[in-house]
Order: structure tokens, then sequence, then C-alpha cells
């Protein structure tokens, strides 16, 4: 809900309120249901209806386009990440893990070169070295304070 | 679990987001990963993000890490879930060191299906163990036997179609994308993915090249019409109707109604270099949003620029 | 036995389920806020018996024109069939069949040509000004404003 609908819904149900107490006070100064309502009253009434109507619709959750089409557009705008049947391309029940491993490396060098050369010489050292080193130097990269 | 980045947006595929996740695991295991936590509560989605996290992390090679993810997942579900058994098969495959040690995982898992010969996830590890050993043959054969007794399982469809695309059985593969489809009959993805095998069989020399070529059109045409905007479709169709036109498959009035007349791939041609010069020019304006598919706008941007300057 | 219109229709351009109930609660949350609404304004008018009722379908339609224009307005100018597959779940305007090579063709109607090639859904505006539980839901919301502020105020 944007704040412009919250405001107008909230302008609405102050009104609408304001007329609920003007006509309970008018009941119980006259004494009399049968009496008509003064027609400020009335129209205060019909107003507030109508303002937090408006509100209402405009703060109501925007809708999702129900087309396929649509829907798997945007997805794919977005990355395909979200993709429901991206798990028939990668299929991670097949998945061989021995494989997946040396992209990563590799991918870990490009990232470190761009940082700075020590890195770089680090992450070259660690190439040649064993995939647990590997792992223990992935791990130290993201806890700095405590060493 | 105050991760930073939403797991669930983590494209598997993407290395760089693997990357990212895997470096955040000390921080969502918490400060003594080690030590399983003695809750058994959460939610479904908490634990399929612990098994995002996991492969992860053995993908990068954080052991460590994964173990920790492991430990949590079999304290909740048992070590006897089937899930649980395959994830841990995999972390067994991923840390054995030699040859010797990866046979035993296999002998492993073949004692698991003699006791309980429907369990998918081993099954499916089995599969992929053999692959990973060079013994496609037997791999296709476990595979088989697998479907045999879960014909719907689209995942092992594809995964059969990649065995045999890999051992050069085009037909094969094609016919196992097919069901595929047949499950999952709207995935855009797939039908892009046949639209290339078929591509691809049609460069074969002995091949029915213009049935085969109109079938990719087809699939290409399928996968656009699914989703909107897709590059690949686009992409692979541009392909697919310029080899048509080029190699001389295409016919004023074709002797096969399933076979697309010339003018129509004219025109299909025609459609998909907008379209795709489009989308092209579209996603360039914020390179950082693309950044997962930023060779997949690099290849279109070439392609494009083959057709301009030809 | 033959496809139908609507299976043709929903093969060709399928419908994404979850989307379809998200719209609908959208639509039936709103229906019952404002039915409430006007529940309480109703007891404040003193309305009774048919006025009341009359009331509650002014103000309904009131809302759901609004929020019509609101939805075209957002999805720019496709209309109700973008977000609401209509009372025959799904099927969309113009034709489709099955050729005689096997062939699903689909035309679009002409004004969704000319509105920019939108799928039009046949009876989507209908899903807007009575779906979302207009007669069950928030009927029975809008009684219970109604009584209420009628025995409080009155």
């Amino acid at each position: 809900m944007s704040f412009l609908s919250k405001l107008v819904t909230l302008f609405g149900l102050v009104l609408l309120t304001h007329a609920g107490y003007s006509a309970h006070e008018h009941t119980v100064l006259f004494n009399n249901t049968r009496l008509a309502l003064p027609h400020d009253i009335i129209v205060e009434t019909l107003v507030a209806v109508v303002i937090v109507s408006i509100g209402l619709v405009l703060g109501a959750d925007k809708l999702k386009p129900i087309s396929w089409r649509d829907w798997a557009g945007q997805i794919e705008r977005d990355g395909g990440a979200r993709n429901p049947y991206l798990g028939l391309e990668e299929r991670y029940g097949f998945w061989d893990i021995r494989a997946q491993v040396e992209p990563v490396l590799a991918m870990a060098l490009r990232l470190c070169s761009r940082v700075s050369g020590i890195v770089v010489e680090h992450a070259l050292t660690i190439s040649q070295a064993k995939r647990k080193e590997f792992g223990d130097w992935m791990r130290g990269q993201d806890l700095p304070a405590k060493q | 679990m105050g991760a930073p980045v939403d797991v669930r947006e983590i494209n598997g595929s993407d290395l760089i987001s693997a990357l990212h996740l895997a470096q955040q695991a000390p921080a969502i295991l918490g400060p003594n990963p080690t030590k399983a936590t003695t809750s058994t509560t959460g939610t479904a989605e908490e634990y399929s993000q612990l098994e995002q996290l996991f492969l992860a992390c053995l993908r990068t090679g954080d052991d460590q890490s994964a173990q920790a993810c492991l430990d949590r997942l079999s304290h909740r579900f048992g070590p006897a879930n089937e899930r649980v058994m395959g994830l841990c098969g995999l972390y067994q495959e991923a840390t054995a060191k030699d040859r010797a040690a990866l046979e035993k995982c296999l002998e492993e898992y073949e004692k698991i299906l003699s006791e309980s010969p429907v369990n998918v996830p081993i099954m499916k590890r089995r599969v992929a163990l053999l692959r990973s050993l060079d013994r496609p043959t037997d791999a296709i054969a476990a595979l088989i036997q697998l479907l045999d007794a879960l014909p719907t399982d689209a995942e092992a469809w594809c995964e059969l179609a990649d065995l045999y695309q890999s051992q050069g059985l085009g037909s094969q593969a094609i016919f196992s994308l097919e069901e595929a489809l047949l499950i999952a009959p709207n995935a855009w993805n797939i039908h892009a993915r046949l639209g290339e095998l078929l591509y691809v069989s049609s460069s074969a020399p002995d091949s029915d090249a213009s049935r085969l070529g109109s079938k990719s059109v087809q699939h290409f045409c399928r996968s656009i019409e699914l989703c909107d905007d897709y590059l690949r479709g686009f992409y692979g169709l541009i392909l697919a109707t310029s080899r048509m036109l080029e190699n001389g498959h295409a016919d004023e009035r074709p002797s096969d109604p399933t076979v697309a007349p010339k003018k129509t791939l004219d025109q299909l041609k025609g459609f998909g270099l907008q379209r795709l010069r489009e989308i092209v020019e579209s996603r360039s304006v914020d390179d950082q949003h693309w950044a997962s598919s930023r060779s997949e706008l690099i290849a279109a941007k070439e392609l494009l620029n083959r057709f301009t300057s030809s | 036995m033959a496809p139908t219109k609507q299976e043709l229709s929903l093969l060709i351009n399928p419908l994404v389920p979850e989307a379809v109930q998200h719209n609908n609660r959208v639509l039936s949350s709103l229906h019952s806020l404002t039915a409430f609404l006007l529940g309480l304004s109703a007891g404040i008018l003193a309305l009774q018996s048919a006025t009341g009722f009359a009331f509650y379908f002014l103000g309904t339609v009131l809302v759901s024109g609004l929020f019509h224009l609101a939805l075209i307005q957002r999805s720019s100018g496709a209309g109700a069939g973008a977000f609401f597959p209509g009372s025959n779940g799904g099927e969309i305007e113009g034709s489709v069949a099955i050729g005689k090579d096997g062939v699903v063709r689909m035309d679009l109607v002409e004004s969704s040509k000319k509105r920019g090639g939108f799928v039009l859904r046949k009876g989507a505006w209908r899903d807007v000004w009575f779906g979302g539980g207009v007669l069950s839901e928030a009927l029975s919301g809008f009684v219970l404003g109604w009584t209420g502020v009628g025995g409080v105020l009155r």
C-alpha cells in the first residue's frame, strides 16, 4: 500500500467516523429514530464511502499477469533463477560434483585478480593445492576479524 | 538465519552467486557450525535453503561447512531419509580422494539399492557416479532402469537425453527430451533445448535435414510463445531458419505439410532478428542487472553483427 | 472427442494458476473490506430493508468500476483478460481450431488486434464485477457492519 493510498483511506475513515458520531449525537439529542438525518451528515457519509473506496482500490495489491508467457518473460528478465523448470537443465539429482569444483577455482581466480596482486598470488598457490586448503581459504575470506 | 543474500534467488548455474552463497556459510551456520543444533523445528523452506547452501559449499570446496549442513539435515530428517542419503552420497563423492574411493561409493550405492530398490536419490547418484567414472553405457542402462520404475521423472528423461547426446545418439536424445516435454509441456527452456538438439542433429550428413530443421524451428517458436522476450529462443530461431534458407531446404510449396514454406521461414527470420535487436538494446542499458546472463547477451550481439555485416 | 475451444485456448496460451489465485485473493479481500465499510455507512444512514441492499449493490458497482479503471490503466490497456481467466476458464476471444493438417491455429479478434495484440479472455470483465465473493462472503460482511452500527448508533 503506497503512502498516498494510505493517506486517502485514513482521511476517508476520519470523515466516516465523524459522520457516525454526528448521527449518534443527532439521535441522542432528538431522541427520535424516525426523524430523518440532516443532509450534511448524509453527504458526508457518501463522500467518505467514495474516498475510502478510492483509497482501498489504489492500495490493493498489484495483480499478477496470468498469461504464461508474461509470467515466464518476467522470470527470464529477472535472470531466470526463479524458473521452475531450471531443475530440468541443472539436474541436481545427477550432479557430478567432481566436475563442478574445478570451474569454481577458475572463477575464484578471476574474481581475485581484480582485488589485488597479493590475493592473486595467494589464489595461484591454492589453485595448485588441494581442495581442502581452498575450502579453508574460502572460509577465511569471510572472517578477517577472527584472524 | 540472517543471510544478506536471498538464498532463493540463487541461480544454480551461476558460479558467482554460488561463490557468494558459500562465503556466507559461516555466518548462516552460526558460530559453532560443527555442533548440530538440538532443535528439530523449522520450516520446509529453511531446510531447502540449507540444502542449497550444502550444494554451494561442496562446489566451492568448503567441506567443513558442507558437513555442518549435512549434520543438521540428517539430525532433522534422520540418516535413513532417502534425500539425506542422496546428499550424504554426494558428500562422500566430493571428498573421495582417488578412483578407489569412488568405486567404494559405487559399491555402497549398490548395497543400499539391493535393500531398497526404488530409492530414487540414490539411483540418481549411481547414474551420476557411473557417468563420472567414464562408464556412459552403464549409466544409460541404470537410468533406463530408473525410468522403468518411474516414467514420470522429467529430470531423469532430460539426463538421459544429455547422456545420449554425449554418446552421439541424436535421435534417442530427441526422443528422451520429447518424453520430458510430455511431462512438463510448458517448460520453455526444454522446448529451446530440444530445438537446439534438433538443430545439431540436422547438421549430421546422413540426416533428414529439412524435416529436423523444420521441427527445430517449430520448437524454438513454441519456446518464444511460452516465454516473452526469450533470448535463447530467438537466438535459436534465427540460426535454425537461416540454415534452412541457406541450405536450400526451404521450398515455396513443400511436399511435406509439416515443413514450413520458404515465405514463412523468411518472415520468422526477420521477426527473430528484429526482436533480438530490441532485446539486446533494452538489456545493455543497465549491464549490472544482467550480470548472470552476460555471456548470452554477448553471443546475441555477435549473431546480430554477423547478420548486419553480411 | 474433439477438444473444446477452452482446452485449445489453454494449450496455446496456458495460465499460471498461482497468479490466478493471487488475483482472486486480491479481489475478494478488496470486496470484503469495502463491503464492511458499506455496511458501516448503511448503518450510519439508518437504511432499512431493500434500500440497504440497493445501497450495497450501488456501492459494489462503484468499487468494481474503480478497480476496473485502475486495472486498465496499470496494464496499459490490456484489460481484465490479462489478470482474470473469465467465466469460461481461460477461453480467449477469437477463433481457435484444429485445422485439417492437425495444426492448431489461433486468430485474435479485430478489437484485440487494434489494441496492440493483447489476448482478450472471454467474460473476464465478469470476474472483476461479480467475482471475489460479492454475493457470498462480502454480503455477509456488509450485513454484519450494517446491523452492528445500526444497533449501536440509533
